[in-house]
């Protein structure tokens, strides 16, 4: 399933990167995430607390940095995480490229495109699709106004 | 069913202090069919369990200067089959004689029902129609949320932790008002609507719609009032004209989610077909000479 | 975890030690011991499982045994009063209102339960009340027949003081 989201930020493109780069910052954007740890080169752990429908879920899981490329302003990330309660998981692959717009402005691209595993799976399609989708537009809103406040 | 530990309190105090040893770990349960079903399927898994049958003074249906209190322990067959509902609120007890079968309306509860903020329910669209609210009870004492704003999302409520839904208060609606609830349902009598639209409408001396409230169900995460399409027809002539730009709408103010009822597309046109009749209909169920 | 659960079915007294998770159809299966009420869809909706709990018709593969604790519960084992059927259960029998018979011990609690509450339901409102029954057989009208014969020997009986 693939969602995709468009913003613009209200900052320079190099503020924007590097935030976007800053993995555990960037990262509390998402609701419902905690404790983000690094655990080796461009790879972190994190927990991340949400609920579809009836189900209250404790995913926990990484984030690895699949590649980056500061000239193009693109980078690929792989977020793998499992619920043992629930007994089931998500996979997603997400790219986020920044491009200038102008001096204090920025394009956000999100693309996530995800895997629902086991139990996860059997929810119905479209209320998993409104979930993630409503996560991402929070995440890059959230990412918005933390560039907005740094701005200040 | 992953296992768990029952509790059965014989007082609110009790489940209080359940709620405040347990938190995130407990779940309250009414009568249980919503709740058993999503642990058997492993959809909720709580490792305690506070069961409500046993607390008492929840289950009486009584008559207030307003309208009525209907404690939240009553079983939806005892709303749909009590002397002063049939009386004064034949619009809820036709709805809840629409829900499941008699033998789900034998142990679903009304309070359960609303807590569990499942958008495919019958009850809410009329019971917000009617503007009717819910008093949600804690250890600081009573809270009242209309029950227009308790739905927050899919299977997401206004309900605190802390909190138990203890009784719903309905008032009265204005002499000469007419009112209807429609489930269209094209599969079998006791499913869930594919949509579904509560109506209360009443007139002016000129005939003229005084006020108006249209509530539908089963066309997004929560049910959804149609403020729009009451703004369009309050202060106007009920026209055939002015009712079926009303419900057009309506269709900007639902937003379906699909499944084996329907598409989304399909419950959209559904739901302003279902809101016209609604309001056809409410206004012929107006009593004559009001 | 094992939780104490006290139950009258049919008249005796059972005291039990069984998980709170314990449905109750599978209480009265299992550890009771009265396989006559049966499970089929197992979410409340077929009526398979139909019993009455202090005299109300309940879904008890959706109910928790742990939750009517202290309750006093018919099955169809328990209708029959000494060896004599049910009038209900006769004229299922008189009337063809069983085809394979998985769908019955429900059929004939849930018509027990509509003819306590409306001793003489129209056609109308015996499908109104049935509803919440499925026959995988389809053999509905023979079903609705028993109802309206097993009414109408009731109200003979009660009648004529019998």
């Amino acid at each position: 399933m693939k969602v995709e989201i468009n913003s613009v930020v209200p900052a320079s493109r190099e503020a924007t990167w590097a935030l976007v780069m800053d993995i555990p910052r960037a990262a509390s954007c998402i609701p419902g995430i905690k404790d983000v740890t690094p655990d080796g080169e461009g790879r972190y752990q994190a927990t991340l607390t949400a609920r579809v429908g009836p189900m209250g879920m404790s995913l926990s899981g990484t984030i690895t940095v699949l590649s980056q490329d500061a000239e193009a302003g693109e980078a690929r990330f792989l977020v793998e995480a499992n619920d043992r309660r629930v007994g089931g998981g998500v996979k997603t692959n997400m790219t986020m490229k920044v491009t200038a717009k102008s001096p204090n402005e920025t394009e956000l691209e999100i693309v996530a495109d995800t895997t629902f595993l086991g139990r996860l799976g059997e929810l119905g399609q479209p209320i998993i699709r409104r979930k993630a989708r409503n996560t991402l537009e929070e995440f890059s809103k959230n990412l918005s106004k933390l560039l907005a406040s740094e701005a200040e | 069913m992953i296992d768990f530990e029952y509790h059965a309190p014989t007082n609110l105090d009790e489940v209080f202090g359940l709620l405040d040893q347990y938190g995130d770990d407990a779940r309250v349960m009414a009568g249980g069919t919503a709740l058993v079903i999503q642990m058997k399927q492993r959809l909720s898994q709580p490792s305690h369990v506070v069961g409500l049958r046993r607390v008492g003074g929840l289950n009486s249906i009584e008559k207030t200067p307003e309208g009525v209190r209907i404690g939240a322990l009553c079983t939806q067959r005892q709303v749909e089959n009590s002397p002063l509902i049939g009386e004064e609120f034949p619009l809820l007890a036709d709805t809840f004689r629409k829900v499941a079968t008699p033998r789900i309306r034998n142990m679903a509860t009304i309070g359960g029902g609303l807590v569990n903020g499942d958008p495919n329910q019958d009850p809410p669209p009329s019971l917000i129609a009617l503007g009717a609210s819910a008093v949600m009870t804690s250890k600081k004492g009573d809270r009242v949320v209309a029950l227009e704003d308790l739905f927050i999302d899919y299977y997401e409520t206004d309900v605190q932790p802390g909190e138990v839904l203890t009784s719903v208060l309905v008032p009265r609606a204005p002499s000469g008002s007419g009112s209807v609830y429609l489930k269209f349902l094209p599969r079998t009598a006791d499913d869930y609507g594919t949509v579904s639209v509560a109506a209360v409408v009443s007139r002016e001396q000129n005939g003229d719609c005084k006020d108006i409230r249209i509530v539908l169900g089963s066309v997004g995460v929560t049910p959804i009032r149609a403020k729009q399409a009451e703004d369009a027809l309050r202060g106007k002539p009920l026209t055939d004209e002015n009712i079926r730009a009303a419900a057009a709408l309506v269709k900007d103010a639902v937003d379906p989610l699909e499944d084996f009822r329907g598409s989304a597309e399909y419950k959209t046109d559904m739901a302003e077909v279902f809101a016209r009749r609604a309001v056809e209909q409410a206004m012929a169920a107006i009593p004559a000479g009001s | 975890m094992n939780q104490k659960v006290r139950l009258k079915v049919n008249g005796t007294d059972h005291e039990l030690d069984i998980p709170a998770r314990r449905l109750l159809i599978d209480c009265i299966r299992y550890d009771i011991g009265l396989t006559g009420t049966k499970e089929s869809c197992s979410v409340g909706v077929c009526g398979a499982c139909a019993v009455l709990v202090d005299g109300e018709m309940y879904a008890s593969c959706i109910t928790l045994a742990v939750a009517v604790d202290g309750s006093e519960i018919t099955t169809i084992e328990g209708i029959a009063e000494n060896g004599n059927l049910h009038p209900v259960q006769q004229a299922f029998i008189d009337h063809g209102g069983f085809q394979c018979g998985i769908c019955t011990p429900g059929q004939v609690i849930a018509a027990m339960s509509l003819l306590d509450e409306n001793p003489d339901p129209t056609d109308d409102e015996i499908k109104q009340y049935m509803m919440g029954n499925l026959c995988r057989c389809t053999g509905y009208y023979g079903i609705l027949n028993s109802i309206a014969a097993a009414a109408k020997t009731m109200n003979e009986a009660a009648g004529s003081g019998g």
